[in-house]
C-alpha cells in the first residue's frame, strides 16, 4: 500500500493541482488553436495523451541508457516516433478528425507539455509513475480543451459536440471561435484558476517559462527576463 | 574548448543514432499497417461525396480524361453502363486553405446537388458553414448559362445565377461558387455542352 | 511565379494569416519574451532568421529525398531533427564568426527549437505546394520570411500595449497572464480587420 499511495498521486496532481493548462501555462498553442469545437478539442486531447504515455514510459524506460549530452535531441525523436504513429492511426480511423487538427497534429511533437514532462518527470522516475503522470498530465490536458472547447462552441456557433442549442444556435456569438475569442476565453479561465488558487492558498500559479524545458538555458542567458 | 575524448564523442552519437534507426524502423512498419487504410479512407471521402451528387441509380463511376489538370471528373454509369450524370470535383483556393467541392450534374445540365467536402481549413462556424444544405441548396438549379455568383457580386455579374452567400463568410462563399464555374465549364467538355 | 503573387503571399502571412494572432503558432515566446522591446526584436529576429533557413533546408530535403522514395511518413521525425540540428549549427557559426550578431539573437536561438511556429511554417508550406504546384521554392521562402515577420510585427505590437499594462489597475485575479491574454485576445481582434484586404489589394 505504501507503494501505491504515491503513484496515484503522480495520476491525480495532472488533473487539477499541476493542470498543464491552466497551472503550468504549457501547451498554450493547441489550447487556443483547436477548442473552436467540442470534438477537436476532445481530438486533440486524447491524442496528446496517448503521445504522452507511451513517451513519458519509453523514455522512462532508456533514461539510463540516453547520455546526458544528447538527451534533449533523443527526446524529441522518441515523440516525434509516437506522434507520427499517432497520426497515422488518425489518419487511416478517423480522417474527419484529421483533417479538424490539421498541421497541429504533427505539432504535438514541439508541444512542451511533452517534452517538459520527459525532462522533468520521466527521466528522473520509473516507467510505471511516468505512464501515469504522462496519462494524469494528458487527462488535465483534455480537460482543459475540453471546457474551453465547449464554452467557445456553445457561445460561438450555438451548439455542444454538433448538437444544437436552441436560440444561441440562430444567435450565435462569432467572436467566440475566432482567433481573439481564444485568447479571451483562455484568459478568463485562468483567471478563474488564478481565484481558486488563491483561495486555497494552494501553489500559485506558475509562469510558463519555470515549466518549460528550455527554461534553465532562458533564465540564465536572459537573466530575469523571462518571468511574467 | 577542451579536447574531447573519442569515447565522450562516440557513446552519444552511436546512442542516437540507434534510437534514430529504432524510430524509423517502427514508422516503417506503422506506415506499412496504416497506409492502405489511409488511402481507402481518402478515397472514401470522395466516393461517398460523389454518391451524394448523383441519382440513386447510380451503379459505378468512370474517370474521365479533362484538360484540367487541378479537376476531376467522373461519369456515373446506371446498371446498363448508360451516362446518367457527371460528378465534377474541383478545388478552389477559399479562405484558410483549399476547399474541395463536387458538383452533380445530369444528361440534361441540371444542377443535382453541391456537396462541399473538404473545407477543413475555412474557420469554424463560418466557411465551414458552406458545407451546409442551407448553402449547398442555392445551386439546384436548371443549367445556368452564365454560371453562379455571390448575391453581393450580382452587379458584377448581372446575368449570373445568385446564391445567398453565408453570412460572413464571402470569400468561402465565393470560392465555393467559383469550383461550381468550373464544374460547369468541365461540365460542357466533356458532355460537348447542352444547347445553350 | 510574379513578383506580384510573391508580395501577395509575403502581405498575407503577414496581415491575414498571421502566426501569432491567426494561426496560434509561437504563442509561448508570444507571451514570454513581449515585456520589453528590444527583446521582443531580439526574439522575433531570431524566429524569422531560423524559419527561412529551416524552410531552405527542409524543402529541398522533403520534395527531392522524402516524395522520391516515398518517406513522407517521416516528415515529422526529420524536419524537427533537422530543425534542431540547424539551430545548433548557427549558434556555433554565430559564435565563432559573427559575435556581434550572436550577442542580438544568440541567446534566443536554443528557445527556437521547440517553439511550433517554426515547425508549422515548414510544414504549412509544403502543404501550400500540395495544394497549387505554383507555389515552389521562392514562394516557401518568401512565406516563410512573411510568417517572421508577422511574428515580429505581432511581438512588436503587443510589446507596446503591454507597456502600458504595467501602469494600469489589474483586479487581483486578472494580474499576470489572464490580463495578457485578454489584451492579445483585442489585439487579434484588430488584425481580423485585414480579411480580404491583401486579396483585393492585389487582384
Amino acid at each position: 500500500m505504501t507503494e501505491q499511495k504515491p503513484l496515484i498521486k503522480e495520476f491525480t496532481k495532472g488533473i487539477i493541482k499541476e493542470n498543464p493548462v491552466l497551472c503550468l501555462v504549457l501547451g498554450t498553442c493547441p489550447t487556443l488553436a483547436v477548442t473552436t469545437g467540442v470534438s477537436s478539442a476532445l481530438g486533440m486531447g486524447i491524442a496528446a495523451t496517448a503521445v504522452l504515455v507511451c513517451s513519458n514510459s519509453v523514455i522512462s524506460l532508456l533514461r539510463k541508457l540516453i547520455p546526458q549530452k544528447v538527451r534533449i535531441p533523443a527526446y524529441i525523436t522518441v515523440i516525434a516516433s509516437f506522434v507520427t504513429i499517432v497520426q497515422m492511426i488518425i489518419k487511416a480511423y478517423a480522417p474527419a478528425l484529421n483533417d479538424a487538427l490539421g498541421v497541429y497534429l504533427p505539432l504535438i511533437v514541439v508541444n512542451c507539455i511533452i517534452l517538459g514532462r520527459a525532462e522533468m518527470f520521466a527521466s528522473k522516475h520509473g516507467a510505471a509513475a511516468s505512464a501515469l503522470d504522462g496519462l494524469g498530465m494528458g487527462i488535465g490536458f483534455t480537460a482543459a480543451l475540453f471546457i474551453m472547447g465547449s464554452i467557445r462552441e456553445i457561445l460561438g456557433a450555438g451548439s455542444w459536440l454538433g448538437l444544437k442549442i436552441p436560440f444561441l444556435c440562430e444567435n450565435p456569438i462569432l467572436i467566440f471561435i475566432l482567433p481573439p475569442g481564444g485568447f479571451f476565453v483562455f484568459g478568463m479561465l485562468m483567471a478563474l484558476a488564478n481565484k481558486l488558487n488563491s483561495k486555497n492558498t494552494a501553489a500559485k500559479t506558475n509562469t510558463a517559462c519555470s515549466a518549460c524545458p528550455m527554461n534553465d538555458k532562458c533564465s540564465r542567458q536572459t537573466g530575469k527576463e523571462c518571468r511574467n | 574548448m577542451p579536447k574531447l575524448s573519442f569515447k565522450e564523442i562516440a557513446i552519444p552519437t552511436i546512442a542516437l543514432t540507434l534510437i534514430c534507426g529504432i524510430s524509423s524502423a517502427l514508422l516503417a512498419c506503422t506506415n506499412e499497417i496504416t497506409h492502405l487504410r489511409i488511402a481507402a479512407a481518402e478515397e472514401e471521402t470522395k466516393q461517398n461525396s460523389m454518391r451524394c451528387v448523383t441519382p440513386e441509380n447510380t451503379v459505378t463511376f468512370e474517370k474521365a480524361e479533362i484538360t484540367d489538370n487541378t479537376a476531376e471528373c467522373y461519369k456515373a454509369l446506371d446498371k446498363d453502363g448508360n451516362i446518367i450524370a457527371y460528378a465534377i470535383s474541383a478545388s478552389v483556393k477559399g479562405y484558410g486553405g483549399t476547399i474541395k467541392v463536387m458538383t452533380g450534374i445530369d444528361n440534361d445540365g441540371n444542377l443535382i446537388a453541391v456537396n462541399v467536402y473538404d473545407n477543413s481549413s475555412e474557420t469554424p462556424g463560418l466557411g465551414a458553414k458552406t458545407s451546409e444544405s442551407e448553402f449547398t441548396d442555392g445551386f439546384k438549379t436548371q443549367y445556368p448559362k452564365n454560371g453562379f455568383a455571390v448575391s453581393k457580386d450580382a452587379e458584377k455579374y448581372p446575368s449570373a445565377v445568385t446564391v445567398d452567400a453565408v453570412t460572413g463568410a464571402t470569400i468561402s462563399s465565393r470560392a465555393a461558387v467559383s469550383a461550381v464555374n468550373i464544374a460547369l465549364d468541365i461540365f460542357d467538355e466533356v458532355s460537348g455542352g447542352i444547347k445553350k | 511565379m510574379s513578383i506580384t503573387q510573391l508580395v501577395g503571399i509575403f502581405l498575407a502571412a503577414i496581415l491575414t494569416e498571421n502566426y501569432v494572432l491567426c494561426k496560434f503558432f509561437g504563442i509561448c515566446p508570444f507571451l514570454g519574451v513581449s515585456k520589453k522591446l528590444d527583446t521582443a526584436l531580439g526574439m522575433s529576429g531570431a524566429v524569422t532568421f531560423v524559419m527561412v533557413l529551416s524552410t531552405a533546408a527542409t524543402w529541398p530535403v522533403y520534395t527531392y529525398i522524402l516524395v522520391p522514395n516515398q518517406l513522407e511518413y517521416l516528415q515529422t521525425l526529420v524536419f524537427i531533427l533537422i530543425i534542431a540540428g540547424l539551430v545548433q549549427l548557427v549558434e556555433i557559426i554565430l559564435k565563432k564568426y559573427m559575435p556581434s550578431l550572436y550577442n542580438a539573437l544568440g541567446i534566443y536561438l536554443p528557445l527556437i527549437t521547440t517553439n511550433c511556429a517554426v515547425l508549422g511554417v515548414t510544414m504549412l508550406v509544403l502543404d501550400k505546394g500540395a495544394e497549387n504546384p505554383e507555389f515552389g521554392y521562392i514562394a516557401s521562402l518568401v512565406n516563410a520570411f512573411g510568417a517572421g515577420i508577422g511574428f515580429l510585427v505581432a511581438m512588436v505590437m503587443f510589446a507596446g500595449v503591454r507597456e502600458r499594462l504595467e501602469a494600469a489597475d489589474i483586479p487581483e485575479s486578472l494580474k499576470g497572464l489572464p490580463i495578457t491574454l485578454v489584451s492579445a485576445s483585442l489585439v487579434a481582434c484588430s488584425f481580423l480587420g485585414f480579411n480580404g484586404i491583401v486579396d483585393r489589394l492585389l487582384s
